[in-house]
């Protein structure tokens, strides 16, 4: 559906364009799509870091005994890739396309703070950079997961101190890149572009925007109080001082579960602007989707508990936050019924972003039905730490957050490359990660059903078979995913030249401008016409 | 960056980001700050 109609006139601002060049360019970067850009390129290197860490894991799962690794640097590998995964590859992949589409959909020449923009995204190498040097240092990396639960976490050695100071620097950087983002929505909205004429993308990144300034505040405290307890004597966490370990799960979940819909949110902002295209219809249900959106991140903040409800907590606690976490499900439906609900009698077709879009509303279903099971308190009595927790919250994260990355790339590729990628390769390369992402996890739910632990290197055999399924899944997973930057490259070399809308349903404001778009997107406000035929949701 | 001269009202404009952008600093580095700062003073009391 590719239009091959050479609309892409320059912009009349081209001329103006003074573009630095060489290192500077990056270094120095102030355009929000530079600095969209490296935000994505550095998520890519994590997702690959990250992954090389999951292979290693599958690796050593895939016999019961100990084959490859020792049990400290598996335990490392279980941390590390999880941090590296959530702060290093999923939220750096959503900020990089929130700078790039944020000013591009709401009319406006660039980010509002782009020096803070810099600053915010050049904290994150040294962040990652600190982290992965734990691997180096005696005592090895941090091993404790990635929620750094005390005890185990304070025994940790060199390392313990440059995670907490890696975790402060990536919550600065997500807090100031947050800052950017609301501002830049509040204020240089073009005229007439009001909140509910905003494509769900902005509106999911808004909220998200606010999720992160609450929150990561909250895990800076917790690492600190972690930092205080090893290093200045204090006990807030060690029962033998009059604190309570229990309390760092308290404030970690009160941080973590905002943080798993930090992690989503822009996924359901991402399908709701794939759907409707490849739909050729509207959006269904447009304002109930924008309060959904609010409703979930209001609700993430009263449901913390249900990550530890073996800890031993009053009935009346585990009641309460049952039943509020089942409520999640209420605003969740609503979503995945709207989305059906457009697709519905619509002129459906299949590219790329839109298989991927489909693959998120089936497979996230499954990741939200085994999270009703988990929130069920007598369930995750049984549930609690097994690898049905893995398979769980896997389902959510990879093909929920990822796949709706990876369908995002595949929409606004063509309009940021002004080229058609390799769809047929985009679609080898979604078919086989949508296959062994089941083949990888869904034997996990098995696994945890029948009792398997989760985070330990070795097994009883009785989970052989579904371990070396699993394991099968994710070394062929892992391997497909070497196509994704492979069509990248090969878009950003050349290809079919497309229009403005390079997708014949496409709606919103980036689609207006020139594909590629100018380097400074808006510097003339769009005018209402154009803003009425771009929010045609 | 091409800001000025370039919305309806530009200087207002200007002046609207940089209230919301300090308005938001100031919120976040209390948070940020203040959570930590109350957490050690009720340990120490």
């Amino acid at each position: 559906m590719a239009n091959n109609d050479h609309a892409a006139v320059a912009h009349d601002h081209d001329a103006h364009d003074h573009k630095p060049h060489g290192w500077r360019r990056w270094v120095y970067a102030t355009n929000h799509k530079d600095i969209g850009t490296m935000y994505l390129v550095f998520a890519g290197i994590s997702f690959f870091i990250g992954g090389t860490m999951a292979m290693l894991i599958r690796l050593e799962l895939f016999k019961p005994g100990l084959q490859f690794l020792d049990p400290q640097f598996f335990n490392s590998m279980t941390t590390l890739h999880a941090l590296e995964m959530i702060f290093g590859a999923v939220m750096p992949a959503w900020t990089g396309l929130a700078n790039w589409m944020i000013p591009m959909q709401v009319g406006a020449p660039d980010m509002a703070l782009p020096r803070l923009n810099n600053f915010s995204f050049w904290i994150l190498p040294f962040a990652f950079t600190l982290l992965l040097a734990t691997l180096f240092v005696p005592g090895g990396a941090p091993a404790g997961g990635w929620t750094m639960y005390p005890p185990l976490m304070l025994q940790g050695g060199a390392s313990f101190p440059m995670t907490i100071f890696a975790i402060h620097m990536m919550g600065i950087s997500s807090i100031l890149g947050a800052i950017n983002v609301v501002v830049t929505i509040m204020n240089l909205r073009a005229p007439g572009m009001t909140l509910l004429r905003m494509p769900l993308f902005v509106w999911t990144w808004l909220i998200t925007a606010y999720l992160l300034i609450a929150v990561m505040p909250v895990l800076a405290g917790a690492v600190t109080m972690l930092l205080t307890d090893h290093f200045f004597g204090t006990t807030f966490f060690t029962a033998a001082g009059g604190g309570d370990p229990v309390m760092f799960q308290h404030i970690f979940w009160f941080f973590g579960h905002p943080e798993v819909y930090i992690l989503i949110l822009p996924a359901f902002g991402v399908v709701s602007e794939i759907i409707p295209t490849f739909s050729r219809k509207p959006l269904f249900g447009y304002d109930a989707m924008v309060y959904a959106t609010a409703s979930i991140a209001f609700l993430s903040f009263i449901v913390w508990a249900h990550h530890m409800f073996t800890v031993g907590m009053p009935l009346a606690g585990q009641l309460f936050f049952m039943l509020s976490t089942m409520l999640i499900a209420i605003p969740t439906g609503v979503k995945v019924f709207n989305w059906t609900a457009t697709m519905y009698k619509g002129s459906l077709s299949f590219e790329p972003p839109m298989l991927f879009a489909l693959s998120f509303l089936f497979l996230f279903t499954i990741g939200g039905l085994s999270g009703l099971m988990l929130a069920i308190v007598p369930a995750d009595y049984q549930y609690q730490d097994t690898y049905f927790v893995v398979a769980h919250f896997h389902y959510v994260l990879v093909p929920g957050a990822v796949f709706a990355i990876m369908g995002a790339v595949y929409y606004w590729l063509p309009k940021w490359t002004g080229n058609m990628y390799d769809q047929k390769l985009a679609k080898w390369h979604f078919w086989l990660s949508t296959i062994f992402v089941n083949v990888l996890f869904f034997p996990q739910h098995f696994l945890g059903l029948a009792g398997m632990p989760r985070r330990i290197p070795d097994y009883a055999v009785q989970f052989t078979d579904w371990n070396q399924v699993s394991s099968i899944g994710g070394f062929a997973f892992g391997l497909s995913q070497f196509l994704f930057p492979y069509i990248i490259w090969k878009c950003v070399r050349g290809g079919v030249r497309v229009g403005n809308r390079a997708w014949e349903g496409a709606h919103g404001l980036e689609w207006e401008l020139p594909s590629p778009p100018p380097f400074h997107s808006w510097t003339d406000p769009p005018s209402d016409a154009v803003i009425q035929r771009g929010a045609a949701h | 960056m091409a800001l000025v001269g370039t919305a309806p009202d530009a200087g207002k404009r200007r002046r609207d980001v940089r209230r919301s952008a300090v308005l938001l600093g100031v919120i976040a580095a209390v948070f940020y700050v203040g959570f930590i700062v109350m957490m050690i003073w009720r340990a120490a009391r």
